[in-house]
């Protein structure tokens, strides 16, 4: 069914002449975004530049330390996400959904959008720090400064996001070409040049330094923050309806960007390894000194402002689609299980749902501002993200689970990829799913208030309030009425036909 | 929506079908946007301080690689990392350390440095923090109590090769 543009009934008719220069009626364009957009949008998603130097520090070691938790977690995530999202439109809620039904649906997507509560402020006053010791590094340690970046650039996105999904796959993977791989090319090239040119790499390049060196806890501390580092490839699923031939092109897109991903996780990281030792990576301005110290080796120290800037583009290309991926989700499961009140389902006239973003802008720049005046919340700040990633890896265990069942449950329904041993990849996702979950209990350098229990209790309480606290909540509460479009999992499919033309204009 | 497939989803049937609606010109926000980010990187490169990599510099540097070399410390091939980096004043080394909304950065980095999105919280590597203190002492000892002040209780790791 293609829509066609229907003139309102009180307008003029037109003058013949004009009917007969333009005879056919005005068909829509529909806003498809191109496979290769999407894959730019998931490598936008997952990874920065600016992982770079930390890694630098473990030389050769970096390669193994990235290799295998793409193995054991990347190459799970990605696959099943192809798989899931060539079958059935919607995400990683309609997935468990299918599978679990919409209570636990609901847990899904709250714990994907609930992760960026907390992701936002952190994030951008990363942004902030970095422009500051690009402009003035005194506005670095202003909290007014801070502030100001942290506010502004959030409403700035969600302005951007109200554009539409063209707009936000447009910028999101424009920001990852010329912010993540030019950038990254450079890098990559300048340190070649330089091993070429025969000169000796800071970093030990023998075979054995491959393996990084083993220090118990540690090391799966460092290997589990890495698997970290891929989470995130299910979230663009939300939009594949948004493709041309989802079937075809999601699963293609996922697959190149596993690629992608790794070369831009690893590659970079080694070459700043030739170059700057660990003594000299910054932990407080870790980006900025290692890129001045990479690129004033070269005699090019002019190139760091530019990098710092496009790195900086490139994260704020991930946040735009952070900003429009889990809300989208929320909004999908609102609209038709009605778990969210109506106002929350209204979409503006390109069909985004900004009054979600606007609200969650709201509690983003309260938090913004707590983090920014208040040393004890700043310093405090960690923990909170430590808590929303134990709620994040909820919604892995789910996708796991889900992905298996089903494949027992609907082995018939048509699957435009079929991900090889799913099974298996599951259980290995899973387990590694559970293993990051165990290590997020453990208390690291930082906690300085008690001892392990209290730890425990501090993020199990979070994650358990935060986590499936809230969706409980919203179940307890849900309305029938709140429902305006029919459920596409065929559970409980009661309409509202009051409430099915809630576009408007925000 | 139709259970059998989602290829090619005509637009009457889209989870969200207003998203498909009409054709939208996104050109004149594109333009903004690039008109910014050029603004912003002659700014930056107007506004970035680079450090002088001069004769104080070099000699600065030499002190800093000999006091890394008596602890021990991962050195760089070519005296010109430290001192193109550092300058004469530390560079964004000094100006990063001892305050506390950029403790509270460092703790994020700690947290997310790798690239994740969010926090399992990073292992301090020892040669990293022993680096930044050296740097700290040759270049803006001022700032040295607060540093190891901040720092004195945190467990380091050693894993680098």
């Amino acid at each position: 069914m293609s829509s066609v543009a229907v003139p309102p009934a009180s307008a003029a008719l037109p003058p013949v002449s004009a009917a007969l220069a333009d005879p056919l009626p005005v068909v829509a364009k529909r806003n498809y975004i191109s496979g290769r957009t999407m894959m730019f949008m998931i490598v936008a998603v997952v990874c920065s530049l600016r992982a770079a130097p930390t890694m630098a520090v473990y030389g050769l070691g970096s390669i193994i330390l990235y290799v295998v938790p793409a193995i054991v977690f990347l190459i799970p995530q990605a696959l099943v996400s192809a798989e899931l999202a060539s079958a059935w439109p919607g995400g990683v809620y309609r997935w468990v959904t299918e599978a679990f039904g919409p209570k636990l649906g609901l847990l899904a997507i709250w714990c994907q959008y609930a992760m960026t509560i907390f992701y936002y402020p952190a994030m951008l006053a990363y942004v902030a720090s970095t422009f500051a010791y690009v402009i003035n590094p005194n506005l670095a340690s202003s909290g007014l400064f801070t502030a100001i970046v942290i506010v502004t650039v959030y409403w700035l996105a969600v302005v951007v996001s109200g554009r539409g999904m063209k707009a936000v796959s447009g910028l999101s993977s424009a920001g990852a070409i010329i912010g993540t791989i030019l950038p990254g090319i450079v890098l990559v090239g300048m340190g070649a040049a330089y091993l070429i040119g025969g000169n000796a790499s800071a970093a030990p390049l023998h075979v054995h330094d491959l393996l990084p060196a083993w220090a118990g806890i540690a090391s799966l501390v460092l290997i589990v923050n890495n698997f970290l580092s891929y989470s995130g490839m299910e979230m663009n699923a939300v939009h594949v309806s948004e493709l041309k031939d989802p079937k075809r092109e999601f699963p293609k897109a996922m697959i190149a960007s596993i690629g992608i991903i790794m070369l831009v996780f690893i590659l970079p990281a080694l070459a700043v390894s030739f170059i700057v030792p660990a003594s000299d990576v910054s932990l407080t301005a870790g980006v900025m000194q290692a890129f001045t110290s990479f690129f004033g080796y070269f005699g090019v120290s002019f190139f760091v402002s530019p990098v710092a800037i496009l790195i900086i583009l490139a994260m704020l290309g991930g946040m735009l689609a952070w900003l429009a991926g889990p809300s989208t989700g929320l909004l999908l499961i609102g609209r038709e299980q009605g778990f969210i009140p109506p106002y929350f389902q209204k979409l503006n006239k390109r069909g985004m749902q900004m009054n979600i973003m606007i609200w969650q802008g709201v509690v983003t720049s309260i938090i913004a501002c707590l983090y920014a005046f208040i040393p004890a919340v700043s310093n405090a700040y960690w923990i909170f993200e430590v808590m929303t990633t134990q709620i994040y890896l909820i919604v892995y265990v789910l996708m796991f689970t889900a992905a298996v069942k089903l494949r027992r449950d609907q082995p018939d329904r048509p699957r435009g990829y079929i991900t090889p041993a799913l099974t298996w990849l599951c259980g290995m996702g899973f387990v590694s799913t559970i293993g990051a979950f165990v290590i997020g209990f453990v208390p690291p350098s930082q906690f300085h208030s008690g001892g392990t229990l209290v730890y425990i209790l501090l993020v199990a309480g979070g994650v358990g309030i935060m986590g499936p606290g809230v969706p409980m909540l919203l179940d307890r509460y849900k309305k029938p009425h709140w429902k305006t479009t029919a459920s596409s999992t065929g559970t409980d499919v009661r309409v509202a036909t009051t409430i099915t033309t809630s576009t408007e204009a925000v | 929506m139709p259970a059998e497939a989602i290829s090619n989803i005509p637009v009457g049937e889209h989870p969200i079908p207003e998203r498909h609606a009409f054709h939208h010109d996104n050109r004149p926000l594109m333009m903004i946007i690039a008109a910014l980010v050029l603004s912003l990187l002659v700014v930056s490169l107007i506004a970035f301080d680079q450090p002088n990599n001069n004769s104080a510099a070099k000699a600065k540097a030499v002190k800093l690689e000999a006091l890394m070399r008596r602890e021990g410390l991962p050195l760089p091939t070519s005296l010109s990392v430290f001192s193109s980096s550092l300058g004469t004043n530390g560079g964004v080394v000094c100006a990063a350390s001892g305050y506390n909304l950029t403790d509270a950065i460092l703790n994020q980095q700690n947290s997310a440095a790798s690239g994740a999105k969010t926090g399992s919280v990073l292992p301090i590597e020892k040669a990293v923090l022993n680096g930044q203190l050296a740097i700290i002492q040759v270049y803006c000892p001022a700032k040295e109590a607060a540093f190891i002040k901040h720092f004195g209780g945190y467990k380091l790791y050693d894993l680098t090769p």
